[in-house]
């Protein structure tokens, strides 16, 4: 019989205790896991600092119940930016936290989170002008005129 | 913690969910984005314009862009410079006297009335709402049209640019070029109906996004195939290329490649058949012109020519053959008393073709998705093809006449159902029936798809 609590260390050095199915839908977790076998140490979480690693396990606790992803590649998926409203409100933070976040969803591998992240920043794009995205986004223009007027031309070349 | 340091495998999931034009503003950002934010161009439009051709060409000499492009989309539609005779050869003095904007009769009288003829087309169709979603769309692009006296003198120089490049041929040296310049490419779509309604193109190639905003012309006819033939014959000069499927996209629309030239050996079909026989050929969509066989015993479906030439495409995985028979004419049939008897009878044998006659199934072993579409049919020669093709996983088989005695819809259906189970396999390999009958009263270019019904029903 496993534990049904396990502990994990954040980069700066807090221990925090998860329930061993919330810890599992990162699939980096529940590999380690496997190879573990049963473990009363906490775990090194070494890229991902407390306060993201808080968020993180709010949301695997809020989506424990979610069914299991099925396939790498659903199309569906990829073409709606939709997001349900739970997950809305829980990205709204600032945006060193959603890129924070969208990487150790990435590192943990927890792909409904990385799916959130990812359109989440997909929707800060969505239907703004290039100054526009630069203002949100804090980008500087770094494009000669004669580069500018070559990327117009180029995108020309494409359909809408 | 900034955007631009995301890794660039990030970066792609992001822009994945975004459209081309956001794809545009990002890469306008800045140079990083710019080379993250790679644009989707996997379909390339030629036609005999030079702006489509230009674009087309620049794509060639792209280093990274001509490596994208899997797709050319040929668009056939030649416009018209004079009035044919036929549509509207009436009513053009109360069209034109209808008219309260002067300066149009500086414009002629065909232009006018074809353009006045399109938004009259335009009001019908937003009346009824088809589409309701993008009216807004055509409202707003139908308020913001120019004169037409502004039309006519751009649509003349699409005309003038377009006569250049017929004499020049530039569209087929393009294509060529093309052929050699993109390593990806493995589809070639002609289609004669890119231009779609007004302000509803089916394709949206360079020339037409670069139309004026409201612009209105005579949309071109949606019969001319000159591209069929220049595309068979480059291909077939040029076998470097890795062209695999060849469709020709119409749209649903009652037109297509004159069957006729099966009726006897000709440069295009030897083209044709050239490509078919190329190693891993893999999908044909041929939509056929068919009138009057009915009444002269199926000459271009029975001498064999059709069936030779699809004989040589042994990797087929994908088949759409589309004909314009109306269904109604087995209805016509039958009023001459020409019934569908037994097998064998002389009389049967007179509109029926078996599909084996037109389709050499033993040697499509992988065979996917077959679509047919107005045929001629008996339900035991539709099952007896089905059989016969066990890999098939999209099955089309919409506005079929049946004839006398040679069974309907609805008996197809249960029998399909009864022989082959479906519904017992597990869902991912279930294959999918898709069936379209005509609606009443008929309009072209449309059906109703029964794909939800028929798959519950199975």
């Amino acid at each position: 019989m496993s534990a049904t609590t396990l502990r994990f260390q954040s980069s700066d050095g807090v221990v925090i205790t998860i329930d061993r199915d919330v810890a599992q839908r990162s699939v980096l977790i529940k590999n380690l896991l496997e190879d573990l076998g049963d473990t009363t140490e906490a775990i090194p979480i070494p890229n991902v600092n407390e306060a993201v690693l808080r968020k993180v396990i709010e949301w695997c606790e809020h989506h424990k119940g979610d069914p299991p992803s099925t396939g790498d590649d659903d199309d569906s998926r990829r073409k709606t930016t939709d997001i349900d409203e739970w997950d809305q409100k829980f990205m709204q933070v600032d945006q060193e936290m959603l890129f924070e976040i969208i990487l150790a969803a990435n590192y943990l591998d927890i792909k409904g989170l990385l799916d959130v992240g990812c359109k989440t920043v997909a929707n800060m794009i969505k239907g703004k002008s290039p100054e526009e995205i630069r203002k949100t986004f804090n980008i500087q223009n770094d494009f000669t005129p004669e580069e500018e007027d070559q990327i117009r031309r180029e995108n020309e070349w494409a359909e809408e | 913690m900034p955007l631009l340091s995301l890794p660039p495998e990030l970066f792609h999931q992001i822009i994945s969910t975004l459209s081309n034009s956001d794809i545009k503003s990002l890469r306008l950002t800045c140079r990083l984005l710019c080379d993250v934010a790679r644009l989707r161009l996997s379909r390339i439009f030629l036609s005999a314009n030079p702006l489509n051709i230009r674009v087309f060409c620049a794509v060639a000499e792209h280093p990274l862009f001509r490596q994208q492009v899997t797709e050319i989309v040929w668009d056939d539609a030649l416009l018209i410079d004079d009035p044919s005779p036929e549509p509207d050869s009436y009513g053009f003095d109360a069209v034109i006297g209808s008219d309260d904007e002067e300066e149009n009769n500086d414009c002629p009288k065909w232009f006018v009335a074809r353009c006045k003829n399109n938004l009259d087309e335009l009001s019908v169709r937003m009346d009824r709402n088809e589409d309701g979603w993008y009216n807004a769309e055509r409202f707003a692009q139908r308020d913001a049209r120019p004169s037409l006296w502004t039309c006519w003198q751009y649509y003349q120089n699409l005309l003038a640019q377009q006569a250049e490049v017929l004499i020049r041929q530039s569209d087929v040296e393009a294509l060529v070029r093309g052929l050699r310049r993109f390593p990806a490419l493995e589809r070639i779509t002609i289609t004669p109906a890119a231009h779609g309604w007004l302000y509803q193109p089916l394709y949206e190639t360079p020339m037409i996004r670069a139309f004026p905003n409201g612009f209105n012309y005579p949309i071109p006819p949606k019969k001319q195939w000159r591209g069929v033939r220049l595309v068979l014959r480059a291909l077939a000069q040029h076998p470097g290329h890795r062209v695999v499927e060849l469709i020709l996209d119409v749209n649903q629309l009652d037109t297509g490649l004159n069957c006729t030239i099966f009726h006897q050996p000709c440069e295009e079909v030897e083209n044709l058949v050239a490509l078919l026989r190329r190693p891993g050929f893999r999908r044909l969509d041929l939509p056929l012109i068919v009138r009057g066989q009915e009444y002269e015993e199926w000459p271009a479906f029975r001498n064999g020519n059709l069936r030779r030439a699809l004989g040589e495409a042994s990797s087929l995985e994908h088949l759409s053959l589309y004909t314009t028979i109306e269904v109604d004419s087995v209805t016509n049939l039958r009023w001459q008393g020409q019934q569908w008897r037994e097998p064998g009878q002389r009389s049967s044998r007179f509109h029926f073709t078996s599909l084996h006659t037109m389709f050499p199934v033993a040697i499509w072993s992988g065979l996917q998705t077959l679509k047919l579409s107005r045929f001629i049919v008996i339900q035991d020669d539709v099952m007896s093809l089905l059989e016969q093709l066990p890999a098939l996983r999209v099955i089309e088989l919409s506005f079929l006449g049946f004839l006398d005695n040679g069974g309907n819809y609805r008996d197809l259906l249960i029998e399909i159902r009864k022989r082959f189970r479906w519904s017992e396999r597990d869902p991912e390999s279930r294959p999918k029936l898709i069936v379209a009958v005509a609606p009443w009263p008929p309009r072209p270019g449309l059906g109703i798809w029964l794909d939800e019904e028929v798959h519950s029903f199975l």
